[in-house]
């Protein structure tokens, strides 16, 4: 062992930190080497001035207002109901919880935003297919309102007719029309998964206002992206209510 | 203070009202029995006795006391840091093992809270206050075993000097010097405490060492079994 290499391991050494082949190795060279044992020697010094490093004596009073303070302070402590202190606690300078507050929020945030804007998308949607009833964009007419006296409980459609006036029967199957307002329907094909083609349709009963001008008809199935539309001659009474398929 | 030394002490009315013996063993290499006893307590304590808590005070407080003057420099930070200290026994006492060394756990509180008052006075070194001021405070006449005046002196001034010198070190080197060589833990438990591996503990060590030891080369005139300067 070199000077440099026991010069390094001396302040171990001192307080009997080293392994038994290092410190044998090391007094070994301080046994030969003057400058190493004079610095082991202050070394040594050090060690036992560190080891009496002792405080002043404190007195009993110290001791003993301490001690009332600490017992003061824990009885405050007890008074404050523990919600509170749960409280604050929580906002105490700790960063793992509050990182994970603020996730949390930011997580609850995020789900109330979905959860709202999901609803006003159906809202719009409903709102879009109750429009689509008194307007159609392909012909350029706006429906009639309906006549009081033979309006039924589940009315869904309007009958519409070439002419000027307009009567709207109640009761009527409804079928949107898949070229009018073309959002709605995309919106609507989105919202309702598609109709198998060997799924029955029901079509719903309606009546027809014979008034001797030619009337066009639209029936909504179940699905909402099919309606079916045709124009009738007068006179000419469509399918009864037991008639089923498309 | 060396373990079994024994201190008379005076009080300012002249007649020796009292005598204190004050021993410091450290409980950590105890006997089973002491360490024993405050199993009880802890176990009261930690369902709320405050009476418990009290005595566990009384027997740790100190220690405590001592600790954080070593590593705070001074009576008035030493005080109040050994306040929190007790504060957060109280408040943790249930999370502490059976298994675990009560005094290991406790100094480990201690070195959290000392550091906790070191980032908020925004320092790394001890605030020293000079030992002559301490005493005079307490207004206390110390007499040891020495009685040779010089001697006192000398003794004093070199317990000065090494108080300074660990005063200067930064915290972690400080804390692994008080442990290991004031207070007599092995490098493992400092470890343990330090929540650090045994080869940085050395490594911190070593480092205090070479520094006190330049310290004392620096200030001590005819360092090395010479006279104080």
């Amino acid at each position: 062992m070199n000077c440099q290499q026991v010069e390094e391991l001396l302040p171990l050494y001192a307080g009997r930190d080293l392994d038994v082949k290092s410190a044998a190795s090391v007094e070994a060279h301080i046994q030969t080497c003057a400058a190493c044992a004079k610095a082991a020697n202050e070394y040594d010094e050090a060690f036992q001035l560190t080891q009496q490093f002792a405080p002043p004596v404190f007195s009993e009073g110290v001791y003993a207002g301490m001690r009332q303070r600490v017992l003061r302070e824990l009885q405050s402590q007890q008074r404050t109901p523990a919600w509170t202190q749960t409280i604050v606690g929580l906002f105490r300078p700790r960063l793992s919880w509050a990182v994970a507050s603020v996730l949390l929020i930011a997580v609850s945030l995020f789900a109330l935003y979905f959860v709202m804007k999901r609803g006003s998308v159906r809202k719009d949607l409903a709102k879009a297919a109750s429009s689509n009833q008194r307007s159609d964009p392909q012909d350029g007419r706006q429906a009639a309102p309906p006549s009081p006296e033979k309006r039924r409980e589940h009315s869904l459609a309007n009958v519409h007719q070439d002419g000027s006036k307009k009567r709207r029967k109640t009761s009527v199957a409804r079928m949107n029309d898949r070229t009018a307002n073309s959002q709605n329907s995309v919106a609507a094909r989105q919202q309702v998964p598609p109709r198998k083609l060997s799924e029955p349709v029901v079509l719903q009963p309606f009546e027809v206002d014979a008034s001797g001008e030619t009337m066009r008809v639209e029936m909504q199935t179940k699905d909402p992206n099919i309606r079916i539309i045709w124009f009738s001659q007068p006179n000419v009474k469509p399918s009864l209510p037991n008639s089923k398929g498309i | 203070m060396k373990v079994g030394r024994r201190i008379i002490v005076n009080v300012p009315t002249g007649a020796p009202d009292m005598a204190l013996a004050l021993e410091m063993p450290l409980l950590i290499n105890a006997p089973q029995d002491d360490r024993t006893a405050l199993t009880p307590l802890i176990d009261s304590a930690a369902r709320g006795d405050k009476t418990a808590f009290e005595q566990i005070m009384v027997h740790s407080e100190q220690r405590v006391m001592a600790m954080t003057w070593r590593m705070l420099g001074n009576e008035a930070d030493a005080r109040d840091a050994a306040q929190e200290v007790f504060l957060r026994v109280y408040k943790y006492l249930g999370r502490f093992r059976r298994d675990q060394d009560f005094f290991a756990w406790l100094y480990g509180i201690t070195m959290n809270v000392c550091r906790d008052f070191l980032k908020k006075r925004q320092t790394d070194t001890a605030r020293f206050v000079s030992f002559g001021d301490e005493v005079n405070k307490s207004a206390f006449e110390i007499a040891t075993e020495e009685a040779d005046a010089e001697s006192l002196a000398v003794r004093s001034q070199q317990r000065e000097l090494i108080a300074k010198a660990i005063a200067a070190l930064p915290f972690k080197e400080r804390a692994s010097i008080v442990l290991r060589d004031v207070e007599g833990l092995s490098t493992e438990e400092v470890a343990e405490i330090m929540k650090s591996s045994a080869t940085t503990v050395r490594s911190q060590i070593s480092s205090a060492r070479k520094k006190i030891r330049t310290y004392c080369q620096q200030h001590l005139r005819g360092f090395s079994g010479g006279e104080a300067r």
